[in-house]
């Protein structure tokens, strides 16, 4: 391995931060002065006792940040113009209680330095925990000064913003760099962030090399050792920390190079496990625990065989990607015939190997597979990239062609994946392998007309084993003016794309047992205000999506006119089984027709699935799951019901609704636990079902019955905070049914 | 007689997948699942009694299917990528290499 040049760490210690005042002098001898100008790096806000007290005086509401803006509304209640945005002072600006939330911000602003990205993107975090992430792609707009759009968020607290402004003041001394942001757009109150410099780079990082006895290794590489390379590539010893280096992490290297000894049993090659039980025991940093290190070892052959040049072996266990390998006497060390330098193409490929199985430990996927998985972690598929990420022998003119203008770097979707998503989805240890290797952009606009929440009426999106998962969506119209919609917008069995994704496992989309297909209408939502409705994503055509324990995320898509709205990711959770009763019955509740039951709110015909439901009333009465069932079962007992009798000649057989029955399930289901069933089947389908037994006793003429259920409603809803204009309608409703009681009782 | 290496490479995820070659089972392979790092999912050898065959990959839980009628003189190298619904065929005269 090639010694770092005594010159090239002292410009990596400026370049991290690491340089006090005292030691400028031996560094400014060995640089040039533009080097230590430049803007990117990390910076950080964190809360002080100066900034609590300045937000606690601030005047401002905490609900006026987020209730909707009339015309007419006060200069505090509206979104601050362009020109208003004031970068040159460090006066940061209150904007209600976000910043006492947030703790702690980070961001990275990409502008310059190597491969820049032209990107900011901000993490904030309420103690330990990540609040929210953004993204921003900025243009410049002055001397260090950059606006752009804000095109990804993910996280749990409320970042109206959509737009921001940068101004980033560079100084030798890094304790005078600082950058200006202004948060603004999105129906918010402008907000102004002063973060201050912590380092040249984006994220820290540590490799660990060993080496097998005997194998080879290769750690840095002449950049021109080989004659077939770019015209324009600089003549360097490039070392592998040096590329991760230039890709925006701080590398250090931890105790290693160690050479083991040959524990791959007597066929000298090497397995997974083996390889696994060797990171565990030789790595100084092993730990069952995200951490931004990895082990990288050099050995000779993987079982496999000549064909695998490398792996990167950790895909099993709760922390993947934390280790790698290089098989250096495989196929990496074949140069074809007639090369004019063996030698150098021997190294050079064990060099490209191990920056490419590193690159999947930070959770990069192979540039032909950007496209596969699911949406939003999806990018373009680049079949030619000149990246460590691509095979030099797939290309296009084969290895020759890739060498010929490969500058040893990755491209710039993973340079943006790594130094911006969310350090979760790269750090090792964190997301699972293949999970979050990338993200998609929607096509949304930079000041977005609508926003679309999915959310669950509960304190914690927990739900019981086996209960169905019943999700609220509310589309709100953030422009100033009313906004025309499709009827069915929220609709999810008509053109909603919901994606829903289990920890481990590869992300799927939801398909309803049904699509619907309407005559066009429209609908009017005012400016400011919301449309709601719900949807059950438990079951639907590719099965039960959410059935066994653990966590999933959800996110939501509708299109309005040109415009991608794309709801939040949501989180929750399916806690374990809780005893033999359960798990017996879901082996027969996990099927098919018992998801259909549910999604259609109850069937006549699927015996099967209605004698599974039944069975749960009877095992499980207590569990959520039963106020379901007891629904479902009810429904078809409620209504005149067609069943088609093919048994009878085709013929519809007519069958009478059975109120007794009906009632009674219904009764359970409602309103036996009213606080329960509102939490499980949701506001929205919780007042559909009231609403629609009350109708049916209406019509049945218990008319004082009718009036009880929508006054036991109205508690119930008022109790769990449901908007005013939803109570006034179940007052309304009640109001009727007690008038048309007293009419009937006159007549 | 050569032998014929069958690479299952890209796009499989829980598939069963069964090997014909002149409509007789060579192979049945209940879970192929691609290892993204690698780009591989299984490794399949057999040798070809005939310089010419038909060979036909099945994943019967997706209703997907193809055949081609390959030449193996010598040994060769088959590798199949699932894309949609459709399975590609990749035949070269060296092993494929992964990494």
């Amino acid at each position: 391995m090639a010694s770092q040049p005594k010159q090239l760490s002292k410009e990596q210690d400026v370049e991290a931060g690491r340089v006090t005042g005292e030691n400028i002098d031996l560094i400014t001898q060995a640089l040039s002065w533009p080097f230590v100008k430049q803007a990117s790096g990390l910076y950080e806000w964190k809360m002080t006792r100066k900034t609590h007290s300045f937000i606690t005086d601030d005047p401002m509401p905490y609900s006026a940040q987020h209730q909707p803006r009339d015309a007419g509304d006060e200069v505090n209640g509206r979104e601050m113009e362009e020109e208003e945005i004031d970068l040159d002072t460090d006066e940061e600006t209150a904007s209600t209680l976000l910043p006492i939330l947030f703790k702690r911000e980070e961001l990275r602003l990409d502008v310059d330095g190597r491969y820049p990205q032209m990107t900011a993107s901000g993490s904030m975090y309420s103690g330990m925990a990540l609040s929210m992430h953004w993204i921003a792609s900025l243009k410049s707009t002055g001397k260090n000064t950059w606006s752009g759009d804000i095109w990804y968020k993910s996280g749990t607290a409320t970042f109206p913003y959509t737009k921001l402004k940068i101004k980033a003041t560079t100084n030798f001394f890094s304790s005078q760099r600082k950058a200006v942001v202004v948060f603004y757009g999105g129906g918010g109150r402008a907000r102004k962030v002063v973060y201050r410099f912590r380092s040249a780079y984006f994220h820290p990082v540590e490799f660990e090399f060993d080496s097998v006895e005997g194998a080879p290794i290769a750690t840095s590489i002449d950049t021109q050792a080989h004659p077939n390379h770019p015209a324009i590539l600089p003549g360097e010893t490039l070392t592998i920390e040096n590329v991760f280096r230039r890709a925006g992490f701080d590398v250090r290297k931890t105790a290693g190079d160690q050479v083991i000894p040959n524990e791959s049993g007597p066929d000298a090659l090497w397995s997974d496990m083996e390889m696994h039980d060797a990171m565990q025991i030789y790595w100084s940093r092993y730990a069952d625990t995200a951490q931004w290190s990895m082990w990288v070892l050099f050995a000779s052959l993987h079982e496999m065989g000549q064909g695998l040049g490398g792996i990167m072996f950790d895909d099993i266990g709760p922390n993947h990607r934390q280790g790698t390998a290089i098989f250096g006497d495989s196929f990496i060390a074949n140069p074809p015939a007639g090369d004019p330098a063996p030698n150098a193409w021997i190294n050079r490929m064990r060099f490209w190997t191990a920056c490419h199985e590193m690159g999947h430990a930070f959770n990069l996927a192979h540039s032909w597979q950007k496209e596969l998985g699911v949406p939003w972690i999806t990018l373009i598929n680049e079949n030619e990239a000149r990246s460590f990420m691509n095979y030099p022998y797939s290309v296009a003119g084969g290895e020759t062609a890739f060498f010929s203008d490969f500058e040893y770097r990755f491209s710039d979707s993973e340079l943006l994946f790594m130094r911006h998503a969310p350090e979760s989805f790269v750090q090792m240890g964190n997301a699972d392998w293949f999970d979050h290797h990338g993200f998609k952009q929607a096509n949304s606009m930079g000041s977005p007309t609508f926003r679309l929440e999915i959310r669950v009426n509960r304190e914690r999106p927990v739900f019981e084993f086996m209960e169905p998962v019943m999700l609220e969506m509310k589309l709100t119209n953030l422009s100033p003016e009313f906004q025309l919609v499709a009827a069915e917008v929220l609709n999810p069995n008509h053109d909603m794309t919901v994606i829903l994704k289990k920890k481990g496992s590869p992300a799927r989309q939801w398909a309803p047992y049904a699509r619907k297909c309407t005559a066009p209408s429209r609908q009017i939502v005012d400016s400011g205000k919301s449309i709601y409705n719900s949807m059950l994503v438990s079951a639907g055509l590719n099965g039960w999506d959410i059935a066994e324990p653990g966590e999933y995320t959800i996110q939501a898509a509708i299109r309005i006119d040109d415009q991608d709205v794309v709801s939040n990711p949501l989180t929750i959770r399916v806690a374990p089984s809780r005893g033999y009763d359960e798990e017996a019955v879901a082996q027969d509740f996990f099927s098919d027709d018992v998801g259909r039951v549910i999604a259609f709110n109850g069937s006549r015909f699927l015996a099967g699935a209605n004698d599974t439901l039944q069975e749960i009333t009877e095992r499980l009465p207590e569990k959520r799951v039963a106020c379901h069932a007891r629904l479902v079962l009810a429904n078809p007992s409620s209504r005149k019901y067609k069943l088609l009798n093919i048994s009878k000649g085709k013929r519809f057989e007519t069958i009478n609704r059975d109120m007794d029955q009906a009632k009674n399930m219904l009764n359970n289901a409602l309103f036996q636990d009213p606080q329960k069933s509102a939490e499980t089947l949701g506001h929205i389908l919780y007042k559909k079902s009231v609403d629609k037994y009350s109708k049916t006793l209406f019509d049945e003429g218990e008319f004082e019955a009718a009036a009880q259920r929508q006054e036991d409603m109205l508690s119930v809803l008022q109790s769990r905070g449901v908007l005013d204009s939803v109570l006034k309608q179940v007052e309304t409703t009640r109001t009727n049914y007690i008038e048309r009681k007293a009419t009937s009782a006159t007549t | 007689m050569a032998k014929v290496t069958i690479d299952l490479q890209e796009g499989f995820l829980h598939d069963k997948a069964i090997i014909y070659m002149d409509n007789k089972a060579v192979a049945t392979i209940v879970d192929v699942t691609t290892r993204n790092q690698i780009g591989l999912a299984e490794r399949v050898q057999f040798e070809l009694q005939n310089s010419e065959a038909e060979l036909k990959i099945e994943l019967p839980n997706r209703n997907i299917s193809q055949k081609q009628m390959i030449q193996a003189p010598s040994d060769i190298f088959i590798g199949v990528s699932l894309s949609g619904s459709k399975l590609s065929l990749n035949i070269q005269k060296r092993e494929f290499w992964y990494a």
